[in-house]
């Protein structure tokens, strides 16, 4: 059996110092091409009941896996869960486990106002518990919940807080005889946080109302104030506003972003054109790419002008949608009059939308700085050539963001695939190609009985490197291989996640995942 | 021929095979195959005296084996460890096994209901470790340029070249024994500084024609790249820098690796460390190693380490088989080792190699700080056989638990010789090749047939 190496640290990051380390006997671990270490199961290769009581502090420690052969770190990540026989000869064991752990809670509840009236969405604020997120990194869960008014969505809030801001044990009657722990790589604990952007979107979308645009010189054109309060510049690249044509119109309605002036339009530094004939007679929600994308500089007073490209008519103009109730709190809306901009009777904001992209490259690199715990350093080597819309509402976690990114990958219609290193630092490149692979000394060569070589060198790899996200080529000349050597010409796959096992030291690569793996991974359908 | 045969705990021997009470022994040392961790000696043990006294006897004994079950279990209080000490005849050297628990049982009536109340016959099955250790360790004969085959500690350098070493030899013949043993390690820092070292690596060159192998490279021995600086405290007394600017890949140094190297090496694989007195910090900034034919077709590489906030001086490389191909059949085809330098941004990025050591994994051991690492005149014992990693020599007399080692610890083998090379970082992460110790080793010679 070969011999790995265990090293833990606590949760302050000092070295666990203790024999118990040296008892740990490695069952098998996983590895995944998107993400890195998946995870690992130990076995504490002894009954002594003072080291099994020393384990059950070990939940969320770090722990390394060192080939002793080479010397080389094969596994990282943190303990998650573990099962303990409570005694020699005990019937059950207790487990305990990250995995039920929250210690951040929030409610999204259906709020149904006293006495009657229409039931809205309602979100209860955070609550936490810092002493738990201290040792166990901040876990969050979001629950739905019945509850029909704010203090019934509170108390729940908090009493769920209440217990599973600690691991909770639960017991196990398979008779298990030696403590075991469960591993998970870092990655994993990308799920644990919500992620919420906000930049990437400056907007108002409260109101109902009407503003006729282009019909008398008091309605020449309407400016909204707008700051980017977001926490970060971004690209603005498209806007959307409400409109309806009044008579038939033939023009185009212009909509600007423009720099500030000493308090009213300035520079115009985008354009978007709507042409009437994507107007209909009805309010509807128009979305238009800016010409030219532009930077919306963080806490910058910027102002959208919109406006007509014909002459006013009284009879063939547009309506724009507005907000009475002046939700919009960061800048006013005013009409320009034919000599001034006025305050309009009764005041209103502007409706609108404006939508921002980033690279979807920096998006990945950005969800992983801002959700990991873990991470000292995050880097995609390759950029995606990709644009999308960098705004995120925090109702998915952070893994999931990261996966979809990686997923879709880059213009050169390849995956992105990497994840946590060994020193911590999160790796993110292109897959490389297959035309490649034969070239390529990290990818691999795989034997009908499972050994696997160096792709150039032919010498042998030890199977408890359990290479992922590499190419392997099968080069056993057996009928079967053949066979499929004949319609693919060589039987090579890209190793999407493999599984090591310590008790065999065998290696199980696992080809890419097919079109529904991915859809289920990220949640979206192909 | 006269044996000896005992029970030990705690500086105190309990004979099996004499006193007052034992009047004969019949014992045939049980030897387990090479799978086995553990093996069952029985000794059957003739005893006279009264019930009393017979039973008091064997009570110790009972006793001693119920520790020793107890001290296997917890392995903790190492004064409740039990071993059992033999050796097959006067003159041989006492060997001892770990007592992993045991039983008594009568072969005869118990003494207080047997007619002939005056004797007894017992078997005492005692269930140890499937090995056999020397229990007196043997200095092993160190040697290098500044002393040949001492054994008394033995200065070394913390880099190597014309003035200085990084490693010791040791004579096969000098090995006794007949399986690789436990070997006591002592390394004491010798150089007088208020920076402490810190993680301590030691790798065992026994397969790789360890009197010739050339397990260093200068940084100012690269074929191409950089340019030579000359540092009184760097190996070779130079360094090599190189400031990258260019984004993408860019190779930084390469050195040609000889056929000669190679046919050393004989495939076998190799950690490789480099020791940087310069090293970017810049952020997106990644190194690595390959090896190529002449630059063209890569045969092996090694994965990118991100240097973007490294704050230490040694970067671990990974592993590499050298040649990577054709494993030991001698007049291997020169080959390169590049290592190259990915960027995304065009700052400029110095580094300033001093050398790559090329660490056999043969045995190969780190020795990890986990804080206060290992001051001026104090020294890293790292004793395997009783279960011992620490430090020991700090103005405050006391043993010292900040290291914890990662691998198994070295062992040596009998009969092979082998060279033992030393590697250092400082507790900060500074570069200091200028650094030297003493070294000194013992050896348990170990036996699975007495």
């Amino acid at each position: 059996m070969r011999k790995f190496s265990i090293v833990m640290k606590d949760r302050k990051g000092n070295y666990i110092n203790s024999d118990f380390t040296s008892l740990l006997q490695v069952i098998g671990f996983s590895k995944s091409a998107i993400g890195g270490p998946l995870w690992a199961r130990l076995r504490m290769n002894s009954t002594n009941e003072d080291y099994a009581a020393e384990l059950v502090n070990a939940l969320r420690y770090p722990i390394e896996i060192y080939d002793v052969e080479t010397g080389e770190k094969v596994w990282w990540g943190i303990v998650s869960e573990m099962r303990i026989p409570i005694g020699v000869g005990a019937s059950f064991s207790i487990g305990l486990s990250l995995e039920r752990l929250f210690n951040y809670v929030k409610i999204v509840y259906s709020y149904s106002p006293p006495g009657g009236g229409a039931a809205e969405y309602r979100e209860t604020a955070w609550a936490n518990d810092a002493s738990s997120v201290t040792e166990y990194w901040r876990k969050e869960k979001i629950i739905s919940s019945s509850a029909s008014s704010d203090m019934a969505a509170a108390s729940k809030r908090d009493t769920i807080l209440a217990i599973g801001k600690v691991p909770t044990p639960k017991l196990d009657f398979s008779g298990l005889e030696f403590p075991e722990i469960d591993c998970i790589g870092y990655w994993e604990t990308l799920s644990w946080v919500y992620y919420l952007h906000l930049a990437g979107v400056e907007a108002n979308a409260a109101g109902g109302e009407e503003q006729d645009l282009g019909k008398i010189a008091g309605n020449t054109k309407i400016y909204q104030k707008i700051i980017n309060n977001s926490g970060e510049s971004w690209m603005a690249y498209n806007i959307s506003i409400y409109a309806s044509t009044f008579g038939t119109p033939t023009d185009n309605l212009i909509v600007q972003l423009c720099a500030n002036n000493a308090g009213v339009p300035g520079t115009v530094l985008a354009t978007a054109t709507i042409p009437a004939s994507e107007i209909e007679s009805g309010t509807q929600k128009i979305t238009k790419d800016f010409s030219t994308p532009v930077t919306f500089e963080l806490a910058t007073t910027y102002f959208l002008v919109v406006s007509r490209s014909g002459a006013l008519s009284s009879v063939n103009h547009y309506k724009i949608g507005v907000d009475e109730g002046l939700s919009y709190t960061s800048g006013e809306m005013r009409l320009w009059n034919g000599s001034s901009w006025v305050t309009r009777v009764p005041d209103a904001d502007l409706k609108f939308h404006l939508g921002g992209v980033y690279e979807t490259s920096r998006q990945l690199t950005e969800v992983i700085n801002e959700s990991a715990q873990f991470d000292i350093g995050v880097e995609v080597t390759d950029a995606s050539g990709l644009y999308s819309s960098q705004y995120r509402d925090g109702s998915r976690n952070a893994k999931e963001e990261a996966e979809e990114l990686m997923i879709t990958g880059t213009s050169g219609l390849v995956r992105y695939v990497g994840g946590v290193d060994e020193d911590l630092h999160v790796r993110i490149y292109a897959e490389p190609a297959e035309w490649i692979a034969r070239s390529t000394a990290s990818n691999i060569r795989m034997d009908k009985n499972g050994n696997i070589f160096g792709m150039v060198s032919n010498t042998p790899v030890p199977n408890c490197f359990c290479p992922v996200g590499v190419w392997c080529e099968l080069v056993s000349r057996t009928p079967v291989v053949d066979a499929i050597q004949s319609t693919e010409d060589q039987f090579m796959f890209f190793i999407d996640s493999a599984e090591y096992n310590a008790e065999d030291d065998s290696y199980k690569p696992q080809p890419r995942a097919s079109v529904s793996d991915i859809e289920q991974i990220t949640g979206f359908g192909l | 021929m006269a044996f000896d045969l005992d029970l030990y705990q705690n500086s105190t021997t309990y004979s099996l095979d004499s006193g007052t009470y034992v009047y004969g022994v019949d014992w045939v040392p049980m030897n387990g195959n090479d799978t086995e961790t553990e093996v069952v000696e029985s000794i059957l043990i003739k005893l006279k005296g009264t019930g009393a006294q017979i039973l008091a006897q064997v009570s110790v004994w009972e006793r001693l084996l119920s520790e020793a079950e107890d001290y296997a279990k917890t392995s903790i209080n190492q004064l409740l460890r039990v071993m059992i000490r033999a050796r097959l005849d006067t003159g041989e050297s006492l060997y001892e096994s770990v007592v992993l628990g045991g039983w008594i049982s009568w072969n005869s009536r118990k003494p207080q209901i047997s007619l002939v109340s005056q004797f007894a016959e017992i078997t005492v099955s005692v269930r140890r470790q499937n090995f056999w250790d020397a229990v007196t360790p043997i200095v092993i004969p160190l040697t290098n340029r500044y002393a040949t085959r001492t054994t008394s500690a033995i200065a070394v350098d913390n880099r190597d070249d014309s003035t200085h070493d990084n490693f010791v030899t040791i004579t096969g013949t000098d090995v006794l024994g007949s399986l690789p043993g436990a070997t006591k390690i002592e390394f004491k820092n010798t150089f007088n500084d208020s920076l402490r070292a810190g993680d301590v690596y030691f790798f065992l060159n026994r397969r790789s024609a360890p009197a010739s192998f050339q397990h260093m490279i200068e940084g100012e021995s690269a074929t191409s790249g950089g340019s030579t600086v000359a540092d009184a405290n760097a190996s070779g007394g130079n360094t090599r820098t190189v400031t990258i600017a260019a984004t993408g890949e860019t190779t930084m140094y390469y050195w040609d690796l000889t056929t000669t190297v190679l046919d050393n090496a004989k495939g076998n694989l190799f950690r490789i460390y480099g020791s940087f007195k310069g090293l970017s910090s810049v952020a997106s900034t990644w190194i690595k190693l390959f090896i190529s034919i002449a630059g063209l077709t890569i045969l092996s590489e090694g994965k990118w380490k991100i240097i973007s906030g490294y704050t230490g001086a040694l970067v671990d490389f990974g592993t590499f088989r050298l040649p990577p191909y054709l494993v030991d059949t001698g007049s291997v085809y020169p080959l390169r080792l590049h290592m190259v330098v990915k960027t995304t941004n065009s700052t400029s990025r110095p580094f300033d190699l001093d050398y790559l050591l090329l660490g056999s994994v043969d045995e190969n051991r780190v020795l990890r700080s986990n804080g206060y690492g290992l001051g001026y005149n104090v020294t890293l014992y790292d004793d395997p056989k009783n279960r011992a990693l620490y430090t020991d020599g700090w103005s405050s007399t006391g043993k010292l638990g900040n290291y914890i080692g990662i691998g198994d610890p070295i062992k040596l083998w009998p009969g092979a010789d082998s060279k033992l090379y030393f590697l250092w970082g400082s507790q900060t992460g500074s570069w200091i090749s200028k650094y030297t110790a003493t070294v000194k080793i013992s050896h348990y010679p170990r036996k699975r047939a007495l």
